[in-house]
């Protein structure tokens, strides 16, 4: 699956450009594929993050194809509802219209292209979903994330263990450019790990263990949220993320680990 | 198909008393379609005022980073009561219970519905179900803080403790009796008591809709009755159905909840569609276009809402994505046909922009808007970015306050005149109108960038280093203005008390028999029918030359009707 | 609810119509619908927690009496078959042999009752033991509640049957409980295999 896409990605590269002129002649179907396929990235984000991990970007590709569709789409609505509204406004006493019951022609249109739509954004969904969920089996590292009211814990190879201090959130530590995989639980009540620049939220709920992976693409230091309701201080629940290069991460890594053996 | 077709021109228990109730007592003991439907809708509004007034304090506290104007534990009661509130006590009620009351037995040419005193039941334990929650705010522990959706395990006994969180469940339990009744008393009104001549493809769509939410009641509503029982036991027997401890499972309950959650939310929208289908052909001066689309339309909306739940749970990791997400996209096409077909109606109509129009096309708008940021909420990975943030908040508020505010007040000025006798006044009514729709837009629109931008919500304070304060500021004058135009109509409704002008028996050249009755209409509804030959008896009745039946020329083949039929 | 029903029953002319259901007979028939879902979903919560389960089932080791459950089981579903005599009895307008006849119904159903409180006190696990006996006292205690509703609405009809006076309302009102107890009688039958049978 993966492989394809990619090699799908490579050939639509050159024909960016006149893809994106060609835009409104294209279906609109088609669209949404197109643009995920544009990883370009020099489409706006229309107000998402742009993604520091590789699932995130994947996620922003979608949003982009998704959003473009839904301007389309709008547009025409909004277009023809103002339209009729202004066009047909009644002035004066005015006659009485010929009373149209149906019009079986435009009835199918206006089922068959939102289907055709419809079918183009599963698919782009499918796609990216299927990449975004999946979870490597020899990652770099392993992250235990447990979630409790009202913190964080984040728990690293070789007994290291993070957890709030006082009014300093913890910060997760992940190396720029190798993969992470995180095992998320929690033991009290339902909490959402959020981290709004990664593009990416997962429960931690009690009875369920969850796996997912972050490849991230950029060092830099970002927010993290609780973003499952979890009762009184669910807005306190915050946690820092860090993303540096995998030098600077194994260091820091293996200083901690002194610190536990110490 | 036999019992459809059965037709009865009964007068059930209601004709037992030949006189409009007179006193306090009469009225609150009646069993008169047109008293329980009024009482609902003034309870519901009651409810839709503090629950709006809650919101103004939400959005108080959110006005500024930090902020202290109310506690955590406030402010977590006053989102769930919000949301429980506007929604278990507003929208559906006012609806189902106003709307649906009055309008539907007036429009299938029946003197009452089917069981009187089981409506009268109905909007008792409505009553007493408003009442239990509002108690909550009463205990020693406060009102429940779980959120309208009450995840297991925070509304556990160990994490919510108390006597408000019990209220709250027995509340909605109490609510969905009634509704449950009310849906039986609907469904049965729609088959057994139309007059002569009303088939089943002859019913106003308001009909329709009300009858198929009706069936979407049944289904939805006895799940969250079971679940909440067993929460009951869980938090007062010590049951394990939702906790870990004991072998049970806490996410069980958020797949009950949303089996009916999800449905219940078009629970909450096919009646205003109903009313905006009433709407929209009367002020284009058209029929109704592509009725069996329309009626399609709602039977599939309703069909696929039963197997859409998990989009409320894409971030569990616990369910099948790409079958929610196909079932969530899927909605999108039969919503969209009913768009269409408004759009369709006003086309080459005479559209006239009376207040009831405008509150309509307003609804149009919002909900298109809202509906397509579903859309986008229905692709998993969207939904990991986006889930519990304001993107969702601002989804959620277009979908309901377009249907339940936009549309139910359309509906409200609509049928104002037949259920009181009098008008409103129509410059305020327009006001009413501008002000809400600035206000609403302002309120809602920066809350999708807020989301984007990675705001959680049910969160009672964020930090100034968010950077959510600007846009924050403006959504909370939003709300503000959206108060404003609520004091706007109630001024409105007030001068309309004191200063009665009547209104005529059929102010806007309706279609539908409500319309051919009196305004407001006798104790037993009808003195006389007119023939029902078409969808549209009263307009057949006042445009003979245009009748429908008459006038095979305006249908297509796809609609055969014979003349004289019955 | 009565009186809806006797002035509905006016305008079927008196004649009785045994093939057409009657309006309470609609409105009955699709309140059990939701009663339906209701079942479903605590259906859908004891088979999660089936699935979710590792290890032997029930589970913590408890051991339920098949027999004796299905036995009471059997009589529950014979009642079925009396109600419907009693119907069929008051169709007829046989009103003495319907009154016997739900008699009979009654006593059945109480023994079932009489049964389930039996195995309630006598249950070697509690509501808060696990999951399983949860679910089991939740799911037969909300079945019981049915039963009882069911034995309290035939007492008024027994009454009612008793009358002298003409009352036309009378039999959309039996045969309306004798499908709220034939429904509730197979609910049982669902039950009864789920928790006693399913290992
Ligand atoms: C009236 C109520 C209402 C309605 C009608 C809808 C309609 C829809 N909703 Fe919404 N929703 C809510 C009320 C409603 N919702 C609430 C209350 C929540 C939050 C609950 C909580 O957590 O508290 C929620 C949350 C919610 C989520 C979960 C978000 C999250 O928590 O992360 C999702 C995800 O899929 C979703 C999807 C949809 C979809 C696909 C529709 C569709 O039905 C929309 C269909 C309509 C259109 C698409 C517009 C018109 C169509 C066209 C113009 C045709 C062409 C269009 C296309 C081909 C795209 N909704
Ligand atoms: C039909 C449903 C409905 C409606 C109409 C509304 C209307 C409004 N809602 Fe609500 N809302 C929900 C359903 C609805 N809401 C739900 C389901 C939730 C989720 C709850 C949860 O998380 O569990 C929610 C949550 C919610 C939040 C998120 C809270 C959080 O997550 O932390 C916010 C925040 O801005 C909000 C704001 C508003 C505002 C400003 C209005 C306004 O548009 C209201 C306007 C109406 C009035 C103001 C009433 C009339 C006013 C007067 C008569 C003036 C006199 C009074 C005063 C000025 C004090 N709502
Ligand atoms: Cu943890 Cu919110
Ligand atoms: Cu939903």
């Amino acid at each position: 699956m993966r492989s394809k896409v990619s090699s799908e990605k490579s050939i639509t590269e050159p024909n960016v450009k006149r893809s994106r002129f060609n835009i409104k002649g294209r279906n609109l179907a088609g669209l949404a594929l197109a643009a995920v396929s544009l990883s370009a990235c020099n489409l706006p984000t229309f107000g998402a993050f742009r993604g520091a991990t590789t699932q995130g970007q994947n996620e922003l590709h979608l949003w982009q194809g998704f959003i473009i569709t839904a301007i389309f789409v709008g547009a025409i609505t909004w277009g023809v509802l103002f339209y009729a509204v202004f066009k047909f406004r009644r002035r004066g006493s005015g006659n009485i219209p010929k009373q149209t019951h149906s019009n079986v022609k435009w009835e199918l249109v206006y089922t068959i292209i939102p289907v055709l739509i419809v079918i183009g954004l599963f698919a782009a969904t499918y796609v990216s979903e299927d990449q975004i969920d999946a979870v490597s089996s020899h990652p770099a590292l392993r992250v235990t994330v447990v979630g409790f009211q009202w913190g964080w814990k984040f728990e690293y190879p070789g007994g290291v263990t993070l957890v709030p201090n006082g009014s300093i959130y913890p910060v997760l530590e992940l190396p720029k450019g190798e993969t992470t995989t995180i095992k998320l639980i929690s033991n009290d009540v339902v909490h959402g790990f959020y981290i709004p620049a990664f593009n990416f939220s997962r429960y931690a709920l009690p009875g369920v263990t969850n796996y997912f992976d972050f490849t991230p693409t950029t060092t830099g230091y970002f927010q993290g949220k609780c973003s499952q309701f979890c009762g009184l201080y669910h807005a306190e629940m915050l946690f820092n993320v860090r993303v540096v290069s995998p030098t600077q991460f194994n260091s820091w890594l293996s200083s901690q680990q002194k610190k536990v053996t110490a | 198909m036999t019992i459809l077709e059965e037709q009865l021109e009964s007068h059930p228990e209601g004709q037992a008393h030949h006189d409009e109730p007179r006193g306090l007592y009469l009225w609150l003991t009646s069993t008169d379609h047109k008293i329980i439907g009024k009482n609902y809708m003034y309870t519901s509004l009651v409810f839709f005022i503090i629950a709006g007034a809650m919101a103004m304090l939400i959005r108080t506290q959110l006005f500024s980073p930090n902020n202290h104007f109310v506690s955590p534990q406030t402010y977590n009661e006053l989102f769930t009561i919000h949301g429980s509130m506007m929604l278990y006590l507003f929208a559906g009620p006012f609806a189902f219970g106003g709307f649906a009351n009055y309008i539907l037995p007036l429009q299938i040419g029946a003197p009452d519905m089917a069981f009187p005193r089981l409506n009268a039941l109905s909007y008792w334990l409505y009553v007493t179900g408003g009442i239990t929650m509002l108690l909550g705010f009463f205990t020693a522990s406060g009102a429940a803080a779980f959120g309208w959706v009450a995840y297991a395990p925070l509304s556990s006994a160990t994490n919510s403790p108390g006597a408000g969180p019990d209220l709250w469940i027995v509340s909605i339990m109490l609510v969905g009796f009634s509704g449950i009744f009310t849906a039986v008393n609907l469904v049965t009104t729609t088959f057994y008591l139309r007059a002569p001549g009303m088939t089943m493809f002859r019913l106003p769509i308001f009909v329709w809709n009300m009858f198929v939410t009706g069936l979407l009641i049944l289904i939805a509503f006895p799940v969250l009755t079971a679940a909440l029982i067993m929460l009951y036991v869980d938090r007062h027997f010590g049951a394990h159905v939702f906790s870990v401890a004991g072998g049970g499972i806490p996410v069980l309950w958020q797949n009950l909840f949303w089996f009916f959650g999800h449905p219940e939310v078009y629970i909450l929208a096919l009646p205003f569609f109903g009313m905006v289908t009433e709407i929209v052909p009367v002020f284009s001066r058209k029929p109704v276009f592509g009725y069996k689309g329309l009626v399609f339309a709602t039977l599939a909306i309703a069909g696929l809402s039963t197997g859409v739940w998990a989009h409320h749970m894409f971030t569990t990791g616990t369910v099948l994505l790409p079958f929610f997400s196909a079932m969530s996209l899927l909605i999108a096409v039969p919503t969209g046909i009913k768009i269409f077909t408004w759009i369709g109606t006003m086309w080459k109509g005479q559209v006239e922009f009376r207040s009831p129009m405008l509150f309509v096309v307003g609804f149009i708008f919002v909900f298109t808007m809202g509906g397509i940021t579903g859309v986008l909420l229905a692709a998993p990975p969207i939904d990991f970015a986006t889930h519990d943030t304001y993107f969702v908040v601002a989804h959620f508020h277009q979908v309901l306050f377009g249907t339940a505010v936009f549309a139910g007040f359309g509906g409200f000025y609509y049928w104002y005149p037949k259920m009181t006798g009098r008008m409103f006044r129509e410059n305020l009514a327009k006001l009413h109108f501008w002000v809400t729709f600035i206000g609403f837009n302002v309120t809602f629109l920066p809350q999708y960038l807020l989301g984007l931008k990675g705001m959680p919500r049910r969160i009672a304070e964020y930090l100034p280093a968010d950077h959510y304060t600007t846009l924050n500021r403006i959504s909370t004058i939003g709300a503000y203005i959206t108060g404003a135009a609520f004091i706007i109509w109630m001024a409105n409704m007030w001068i309309s008390w004191r200063k009665p002008i009547k209104a005529s028996d059929n102010p806007w050249d309706g279609h539908t028999l409500e319309w051919a009755t009196t305004s407001p209409p006798s104790h037993h509804n009808f003195e006389k029918l007119p023939p029902i030959r078409s969808q549209r008896p009263v307009w057949d009745m006042n445009h003979p030359e245009y009748a429908d039946w008459a006038n095979p020329d305006g249908h297509d083949s796809s609609q055969p009707e014979k003349v004289g039929e019955r | 609810m009565t009186q809806a029903i006797s002035a509905q029953s006016d305008h079927l002319g008196g004649g009785i119509r045994f093939n057409k259901p009657t309006m309470l007979g609609v409105g009955t028939m699709v309140w059990l619908g939701s009663e339906l879902m209701f079942f479903s979903g605590l259906f859908a919560a004891y088979f999660s927690i089936r699935a979710n389960n590792v290890g032997p089932w029930p589970m913590g080791g408890i051991k339920l009496d098949v027999i004796q459950s299905g036995i009471f089981t059997v009589i529950l579903v014979l009642s079925s078959f009396t109600m419907q005599k009693a119907v069929y009895d008051l169709e007829h307008d046989r009103r003495r042999s319907a009154r016997i006849w739900i008699v009979i119904t009654m006593i059945m159903g109480a023994a079932f009752l009489a049964n389930q409180f039996y195995e309630w006190t006598h249950a070697s696990f509690s509501v808060s033991t696990n999951a399983f006996g949860s679910m089991f006292f939740i799911m037969t205690g909300l079945h019981g509640l049915h039963v009882f509703l069911g034995l309290v609405a035939m007492a008024f009809l027994l009454i009612r049957v008793g009358g002298r006076s003409k009352d036309p309302g009378l039999l959309p009102v039996m045969q309306s409980i004798s499908y709220y107890w034939h429904f509730v009688d197979i609910v049982w039958i669902a039950l009864y295999a789920s928790l006693f049978l399913v290992h």
